[in-house]
Parts: structure tokens; C-alpha cells; sequence
């Protein structure tokens, strides 16, 4: 069905194309596995609250907050 | 529905009440449950296919040791958060839109991999993941 070329796709450009087709599961993936690759995401481990406390300080960081 | 028992040949086919397709017996299975139960029960707009469901559950589940069917039908992965990462995912959304007060626009769990993703902000900078627990980065 797809015919996007997702490959070529830079990580942005593959963000906007996924919010633009959310049921899109290539495109979700293309996005996710863009995402994994560039280390932009933030990411917890659910197990360890250390993690969760580095999330909330990237987040403040990236919202501009204090 | 075609049926070649003659106890059935002369009624009318009455379409089935839910999208099931196996074959059914030709007789009705009926019991007569507690006034209460039978109430909640009666009250149901869809009975017969919520009793067949019912029925046809638990048979598999405690007669016939058949495994649930997937809650999901788009392959192989894994179906649902782990309650790890339901509670971080409350924690985080708590955070979000009662401390830092910007909106959530996406919670999505990528099935390859297990892990929770969440989109928020206002321009939308905020990619969070929550990996499936217990697992490396």
C-alpha cells in the first residue's frame, strides 16, 4: 500500500510523516527505529527510579524549564 | 446456516446474533440461574451472543484447556504494557500535564519491541520511551 520511501527519510521527516499517518504501522516503525538509531529519545527503565529521575531533568531541559 | 436435521427443516433461519461461523448444535443449551443474575442478564441487549461467548469461554478455558485468543490480531509481539511500565507511564503523564503543564499527544506501544512510547510538548519535543522492564537500553 505504502510507497514511502522511508529509508531516505531523515529522523524529523519520518516524525512528521507518522503524526501525519498514525495508522500507519511502517510509518510508526519507520519513526521508531529512526529514533532508536539517533539516541534523541529519552528512555526509562521502568525498574529503576534513577532513570525516571534523568528523564524529568532531559525533559525540564528540553520544555525549557527552569 | 444450513442444517440437514430433520428436527430443524420446517423453522424458519433466524440469522445468527453474533459473527461466529462455526456450526452449532441443533438443540438449546439452557439453565436457569438466580433471580438476580437472570435480571442482568435479560437485560442485555445482545444476550444470546454474550451467553454463547460466555459459555464457549469458559468451556475452552476450563474444559478444554484452550489458550485465550490474542487480544490483537496484526501478528506476533507483545500485546500490552507491563505494569512497570503502566505505573512510569502515570508517573510520567502526571508530570507532564500537572507539573509542566504541556499536552500528551501520542502513548503507542511499538509490539516489536515491547517498549511504550510517548510523544508530548507543545512542539512536540518531548520523545519519551519506556522500555519493557527489566530490559538493556
Amino acid at each position: 500500500m505504502s510507497q514511502v520511501n522511508f529509508a531516505a527519510m531523515t529522523l524529523d521527516e519520518a516524525k512528521h510523516y507518522f503524526l501525519a499517518h498514525r495508522d500507519d504501522q511502517k510509518a510508526f516503525h519507520a519513526y521508531m527505529d529512526k529514533l532508536q538509531a539517533s539516541g534523541r529519545a529519552i528512555v526509562i527503565d521502568p525498574t529503576k527510579p534513577e532513570s525516571e529521575t534523568a528523564a524529568i531533568a532531559q525533559m525540564q531541559k528540553r520544555l525549557g524549564m527552569g | 446456516m444450513k442444517t440437514t436435521d430433520h428436527r430443524l427443516k420446517n423453522l424458519k433461519a433466524i440469522p445468527r446474533s453474533d459473527d461466529t461461523t462455526a456450526p452449532l448444535a441443533a438443540d438449546i443449551l439452557g439453565v436457569r440461574v438466580s433471580t438476580d443474575i437472570d435480571a442482568v442478564v435479560r437485560s442485555l441487549p445482545n444476550r444470546s451472543a454474550w451467553l454463547r461467548r460466555v459459555i464457549t469461554e469458559a468451556a475452552q478455558r476450563e474444559l478444554i484447556k484452550v489458550p485465550p485468543a490474542p487480544s490483537r490480531r496484526d501478528g506476533e509481539g507483545v500485546k500490552e504494557p507491563s505494569e512497570a511500565q503502566l505505573k512510569s507511564l502515570y508517573r510520567q503523564s502526571q508530570w507532564l500535564t500537572n507539573i509542566a503543564f504541556v499536552p500528551i499527544h501520542i502513548v503507542r506501544l511499538d509490539e516489536r519491541t515491547g517498549n511504550l512510547f510517548i510523544l508530548a510538548g507543545n512542539e512536540e519535543s518531548i520523545e519519551l520511551q519506556i522500555n519493557l522492564a527489566g530490559e538493556l537500553l
